[in-house]
């Protein structure tokens, strides 16, 4: 009867298709409500990515340029990372290649901690994509590379060949090595603090090193050497803790924040930070609330309306569900025949709600990071398990209409 | 057409005995709609049930069509007892043996005539190209071949009728139970419907169970039933 399930979804949706005004109507709404899904998720995810830094993160941001070294970073992440309530320590590496008064500062991160510095995080790509493997490089959106770097860098030389463009290729040499970077992606200058002639770069740490090691032939044994030209820019403190369920039961993931921020004013680091950059507790809390009410309106919202949609299309097609019973449809044939309305409905509504976002932000210039395969996976599951008192609603009712009553006289 | 001929055998088909319905009306209140009915349906015959309205015509169709179960009596079904056969298992035996015209036709709105007269068969494991053909085949024997595109309420009251024959018959049915077939159509059209039914039985040996409350209808039948009060009066 595979055969037969499957031709009936097929014609459910066609007979929805067919009854255009009930459908336009459920898809409008459907599509609200997963908007509003969508969006929740978004935001939920948000706290382990585009919110991770406000949400529960101390920064440590050195006093100025080139003042913290590689070794004074190295040993305060160490010490930093075994304070009571510290989830894990990020901190961000630079080299610097100088020439023509102007500095290129090429950047280290680790692809999973891309969330935790503010200037260069997804959010503000500007074009192309974030890096997320070996070979690829990010460069700030006005970069100015037309300058030949020849210059000596902590005692190697360094040189840049550059044509700066989404997909052009920028080759870094040292002596007789050169690694070749992709441009993968641009991102926004707003937030980034540095001279106007200054040109920032990102790479994957693994390629930071490869450009020490390999190309200016700087190893991590030389002290002198490396801390004369890696520099540490911040060092990001992630608290531990669910933010979702600290809403709930009190805040544990803020009293850490507040824990590690505690401890950095009264701890003497090595490298010279201003003072710790953090949000309040309360303030956390708020935003949280708020997030966790949009989310329980939207998923009971979304719950209510599909059960309506259920109960509507029973009582509408009261008749048709006789007749079907009449003519030999089994209980499970009407139900796929409900389903399959009821389905076509959630998904265009998913799509709609989807394409309407898109369209939101596109409007409002809001750089929110919604549009991630788990963020989408996600809320599409969940519009999916809200259908589900819908289903069991449907299913009940088609039960109980009786194959007798098509032969009533209307 | 629908179904290979095949012999009158003249055996009973249906038998209904000492068959009593009961309904609640009310909060209290049992009124019994069907009052001891015996009587047989027989393989091949055209039987008409008569009698006025609200007299339990269509409550002993649908006993005798197995929508609804009797509350006493028992009815024997092609040599099944009704009261034996699962829930789940009874809508396939109606979908392999019957075959259902309504007063009000019951076609679903939506879709055309073709794809009404292909319902039946969508939840069977024919392919589309058969149930395709089954359904043309049976469109043109009800000469609706040129509207298989339109949608019922495109259709006249007689047309949308034609197709609702067109859909009993789609699994080949051996018995067609046929409730007020002209009643909302004018006498004409009524008349044609009522000559497909004929044509049916009589060329295609075809069972016809027909319910009405019009005389002019009775010329139609081999045999009639009369019901008064829910009791069967002349048989």
């Amino acid at each position: 009867m595979v055969l037969g399930t499957v031709r009936l979804i097929r014609k459910s949706i066609l007979v929805a298709t067919r009854a255009r005004k009930r459908l336009a109507v459920f898809v409008i709404v459907y599509a609200i409500l997963a908007g509003m899904v969508i969006l929740s998720i978004g935001r939920l995810a948000g706290y382990n990515t585009t919110g991770l830094v406000d949400q529960r993160s101390v920064v440590l941001e050195a006093t100025d340029f080139d003042t913290i070294t590689y070794n004074q970073a190295k040993n305060d992440t160490t010490t930093l990372s075994h304070v009571e309530g510290v989830d894990r320590v990020v901190p961000l590496y630079y080299v610097n290649f100088e020439g023509g008064g102007d500095i290129i500062r090429i950047f280290g991160i680790e692809p999973s901690n891309r969330w935790a510095f503010e200037e260069i995080k997804p959010d503000v790509i500007s074009s192309g994509r974030y890096i997320e493997r070996g070979g690829e490089i990010l460069i700030s959106e006005n970069a100015n590379l037309t300058t030949l770097f020849e210059e000596s860098v902590g005692g190697r030389t360094g040189t840049i060949f550059t044509k700066p463009g989404l997909g052009d290729t920028i080759t870094i040499a040292g002596g007789e090595e050169t690694k070749t970077f992709k441009v993968v992606g641009t991102f926004e200058e707003g937030q980034v603090d540095d001279d106007p002639g200054n040109t920032w770069m990102v790479v994957t740490v693994d390629d930071l090193w490869l450009i020490l090691n390999d190309l200016l032939r700087v190893y991590e044994d030389q002290t002198a050497v490396i801390n004369s030209v890696l520099f540490c820019y911040k060092i990001v403190i992630v608290a531990e803790g669910s933010v979702f369920w600290s809403a709930v039961r009190g805040g544990d993931v803020w009293n850490n924040v507040e824990g590690i921020v505690e401890f950095t004013e009264t701890t003497t680091l090595q490298g010279n930070y201003n003072s710790p950059e953090y949000t309040k507790k309360a303030d956390n809390q708020n935003a949280v609330i708020a997030d966790m009410m949009l989310i329980t309106v939207a998923f009971l919202g979304g719950a209510l309306v599909a059960s309506m949609y259920a109960f509507l299309i029973t009582r509408f097609r009261r008749i048709e569900i006789a007749t079907l019973k009449a003519i030999g449809y089994t209980n499970r044939n009407v139900w796929t025949m409900t389903l399959g309305e009821i389905l076509l409905a959630s998904i265009a509504g998913f799509i709609l709600g989807l394409l309407g976002i898109a369209v939101y932000l596109g409007v409002t210039g809001e750089t929110v990071v919604i549009f991630s395969r788990t963020t989408l996976l996600t809320a599409f599951l969940i519009v999916v398990l809200i259908q589900v008192p819908a289903f069991i609603l449907s299913n009940k009712r088609t039960l109980r209409i009786p194959p007798a009553e098509a032969l009533r006289t209307l | 057409m629908p179904r290979e001929k095949r012999n009158r055998s003249g055996r009973d088909l249906i038998i209904a005995e000492r068959v009593s319905k009961d309904y609640k009306r009310g909060r209290a209140e049992i009124v019994r709609a069907i009052k001891e009915a015996d009587m047989e349906v027989k393989d091949g015959e055209f039987l008409a049930i008569i009698g006025p309205s609200g007299c339990g015509k269509t409550t002993l169709l649908n006993l005798l069509s197995g929508l609804d179960q009797p509350t006493e009596g028992r009815i024997i079904f092609d040599g099944m007892d009704t009261s034996m056969i699962g829930e789940e298992r009874f809508p396939l035996i109606r979908r392999e043996k019957c075959g259902f015209v309504f007063q009000t036709f019951n076609l679903i709105e939506t879709i055309t005539a073709q794809e009404n007269v292909e319902s039946p068969l969508w939840p069977t494991d024919l392919n589309d190209r058969e149930i395709t053909e089954q359904a043309i085949s049976l469109l043109k024997a009800v000469d609706l071949l040129e509207r298989k595109d339109h949608k019922p309420l495109e259709m006249s009251g007689g047309e949308q009728q034609r197709v609702a024959i067109a859909r009993a018959l789609a699994n080949t049915p051996k018995i067609l139970f046929v409730d007020e077939p002209t009643g909302n159509l004018d006498s004409e059209a009524g008349k044609s419907i009522m000559e497909l039914l004929k044509k049916l039985n009589e060329e295609h040996e075809v069972t016809v169970v027909l319910v009405t409350h019009n005389q002019d209808l009775l010329k139609y039948a081999d045999r009639v039933i009369k019901l008064q009060d829910g009791r069967i009066t002349e048989s």
